[in-house]
Order: C-alpha cells, then sequence, then structure tokens
C-alpha cells in the first residue's frame, strides 16, 4: 500500500491558518481529507470553524500539539489509519493544523520517524501562514514564528487586504528567512490548493538559492556542487549532519547529482536529527543539474557543511582508486 | 596530505568544535593537534587511509574517515 500524503499547516496564533483550512477543505480536490486538528486552551473553537463535509476531523484536546506530539499526534493517525483500512473512514489525504504556538518540528519528526506511522504516511508539504497586517510584529516578538515560516515549504501570506505584503517589506522578510519556499497570496483565505499540496517537498525548482540569508538566529543557504558526489559521500554527509547538528539544523531539503544515478538525481530532505534515506527522480525537474542542498538552521556555518561535503568525497574518492 | 586538503579537514574539525561549543583549537601539525582545557588529543594520517588518534602517547582510537574521526573527537572532548 503506498504511503498516504501529510500535511502540517502552521503559522502563529491568529495568522488565518483556520480559515485557509477552512476554505481548502471546500475545494472538490480535497474532498477525501482527514483533518487533525488542536486548540491550545479549554475549548476547541477551532474545531467549530473546520467545516466537515466528507472530511474526517479529529479534535487533540488540552495542549498544544508539539508538546504531545509523540502522545496524541501518532495515537490520533494511527486510529484514523486504522479505521481508513477497516473502510469505516475514506480519505486519501491528511492535514494537520498545528496551534499558533507550536514548533513544527517534533511533528515533522514524529510524522518522519514514529515507527506506527512513518512508514504509512508520506510528508507532503509543510505550509506556514503569515498574517500581512500583523505577520512583521509577530517576527519581531516572537521566534517560534520565524522558526514557522523556516521550516515551511510553502508560505501563504494572509490577510493581504489588510496590508500589500510588497509593500510593507514582509515578503522579502519571509523570503530573506526562506528562499526555497513559494509565496502563495491567500485572498480571503483562497488559495490555489494545487499549488499547495502538488508542491510537496519533492518539488524541486525552488531549489536554486545560493545566497545566505537570515533572521534572528534562523539562517539560510544553499550549498551546491557542480560535480557529482558519490552515493558513499551522500550518505556519510547525511549520517555526519543528523549525529552532530541536531537540533541547530531545522531543515534540510535538496536535490543530489550522484556519480552512480546519472540523470537520476537524489532528493534529500530532513528535519533537525533526523533525516531522510535519499529517494530518487526519474529526471531533473529542471535544466539545473547541480547539486543543491537548501539548509535552515539556528548557527549552522555554510563554509563548515561545504568543507565538510568535500572533504567527505576526497576522502570516498580516495578509497574508491585504490 | 596536501596541505590544501589539511587546511580543509583543520576547517572541518574547527568548525565541529564550534556546533559542539567545545572551547578547543585546531593546529595543523603532521596531522592535527586539539587542544582543550582538559586534554590535548593527536590526530595522524593513517596510511594509506583513515585517522589515528592518540591521547598523550596512547592511541585511543583509528577510524576510517572523517565520520568515525568526528565521534570521537565529540566523545572525547
Amino acid at each position: 500500500m503506498s504511503a498516504l500524503p501529510v500535511s502540517v499547516i502552521t503559522g502563529f496564533l491568529g495568522s488565518g491558518k483556520t480559515t485557509l483550512l477552512s476554505r481548502l477543505l471546500r475545494d472538490p480536490a480535497l474532498a477525501r481529507t482527514a483533518v487533525i486538528v488542536n486548540e491550545f486552551g479549554e475549548v476547541g473553537l477551532d474545531h467549530l470553524l473546520v467545516e466537515s463535509s466528507d472530511e474526517e476531523v479529529v479534535l487533540l484536546e488540552g495542549g498544544c500539539l508539539c508538546c504531545k506530539v509523540r502522545g496524541d499526534l501518532v495515537r490520533t493517525a494511527g486510529h484514523l489509519l486504522a479505521r481508513r483500512a477497516r473502510g469505516d473512514a475514506a480519505f486519501d489525504r491528511i492535514v494537520i493544523e498545528t496551534t499558533g504556538l507550536a514548533d513544527p518540528a517534533p511533528i515533522l519528526q514524529a510524522l518522519m520517524t514514529d515507527r506506527e506511522i512513518a512508514e504509512a504516511l508520506r510528508l507532503e508539504s509543510v505550509i506556514a501562514t503569515v498574517d500581512c497586517a500583523a505577520g512583521g510584529a509577530t517576527l519581531d516578538a516572537h521566534p517560534e514564528s520565524v522558526k514557522q515560516a523556516a521550516l515551511a515549504d510553502r508560505i501563504v501570506l494572509t490577510k493581504t487586504d489588510l496590508a500589500d505584503p510588497a509593500a510593507s517589506g514582509l515578503a522579502e522578510r519571509v523570503r530573506r528567512i526562506n528562499p526555497s519556499a513559494p509565496q502563495l497570496i491567500a485572498r480571503h483565505g483562497v488559495v490555489d490548493a494545487g499549488r499547495l499540496f502538488d508542491s510537496s517537498v519533492h518539488e524541486h525548482r525552488d531549489l536554486h538559492q545560493s545566497h545566505a540569508h537570515g533572521e534572528g538566529d534562523v539562517n539560510t543557504f544553499c550549498l551546491r556542487r557542480s560535480t557529482p558526489l558519490h552515493a558513499v559521500t551522500l550518505g556519510l554527509f547525511l549520517q555526519v549532519v543528523a549525529e552532530h547538528c541536531g537540533a541547530k539544523l531545522l531543515r534540510l531539503k535538496g536535490l543530489v547529482d550522484v556519480v552512480e544515478s546519472p540523470g537520476r538525481p537524489a532528493v534529500v530532505h530532513g528535519v533537525q536529527h533526523v533525516l531522510h534515506p535519499p529517494e530518487w527522480l526519474d529526471a531533473w525537474p529542471d535544466g539545473d543539474r547541480t547539486t543543491r542542498i537548501v539548509v535552515i538552521s539556528q548557527g549552522l556555518d555554510a563554509g563548515w557543511l561545504q568543507d565538510l561535503l568535500e572533504a567527505l568525497d576526497e576522502e570516498v574518492k580516495a578509497c574508491s582508486i585504490s | 596530505m596536501s596541505s590544501h586538503k589539511a587546511d580543509r579537514v583543520a576547517r572541518v574539525l574547527s568548525g565541529a568544535l564550534r556546533v559542539w561549543g567545545v572551547p578547543a583549537s585546531v593546529e595543523n601539525a603532521d596531522g592535527f593537534i586539539v587542544r582543550a582545557p582538559s586534554m590535548t588529543l593527536r590526530i595522524v594520517p593513517d596510511v594509506p587511509h583513515g585517522w589515528l588518534v592518540f591521547r598523550e602517547a596512547r592511541l585511543i582510537a583509528s577510524h576510517a574517515g572523517l565520520p568515525g574521526l568526528l565521534r570521537t573527537l565529540r566523545n572525547e572532548l
């Protein structure tokens, strides 16, 4: 059975996550969607705002999703999957809406690593909402909102009827935080669902940023290499990064040209110390055939990772020749 | 080992120390000397490939490549 796509909608309090989700669920393309929502507080108000037609909506009560993720999320997702397997629920996608205070990293880690659900689910997309009216102040005051934007595959700029994100500089600021995530404009909560969900972490045309950027303690850069890497080098590099960079690595995603797989690039992605084994595309998504690995971190040095990659490849090449 | 390669490996080791938050320095000296407040480690290229790690005069580890070397340094420091 193929893995079920799961997407995560994150974004700070009041940034329009629920409005976005409500509108998305009206799209016929998302009719067969199960939704996991939670709300920070005693009353799950967000639950009431999410319209349930064909969707399965499950409310995680009693706290912040990131704090309870190992328990509630895994249990809830597992429960949904079991109901689907029994034929009691029909859905082809799961969407998780986090609370505005949630750090999405533990949620992504759970989805990628938990034994009960990791094999059944495939992380499709991380979507962050950024409020164009209050987003700048939120980014100033709340580091977790920077992290939410930094971890996303797609940014949805909301409340654009109240403020122009280009004129205010917010769009550019968010681009500095996460240059690889395309920005979509929501008009009264409406965006093209196809652009949000079809464009999963496995769409790679956006991995072209080569300049380092930063916001607060979050820095984003792209490692590039014009000659192919040995597959062993790639494995060793991911191993070292996972082992030593830990919490400083917010997100890593990239396309890698591998010596042993000409014309079929490897896709790599990971969150903190969890890095997925490479997957393989049938072809490059565009004319750019250089290795590019986007790293979003808290304090990692681009030069160090580039040196590490080159040094590992030199070692592997030396061993291969002898 | 070429000076170019040695410089790169030294940068890798120094960068790792920064990532770990370990107050230590790396010197190029027919291999590398890692000086931390609590100890000094000497890293010598092995033949034909790999690394030997000494604390004082005692060999404490040998590794085929940087991943193992970094693990040993982190554990020791």
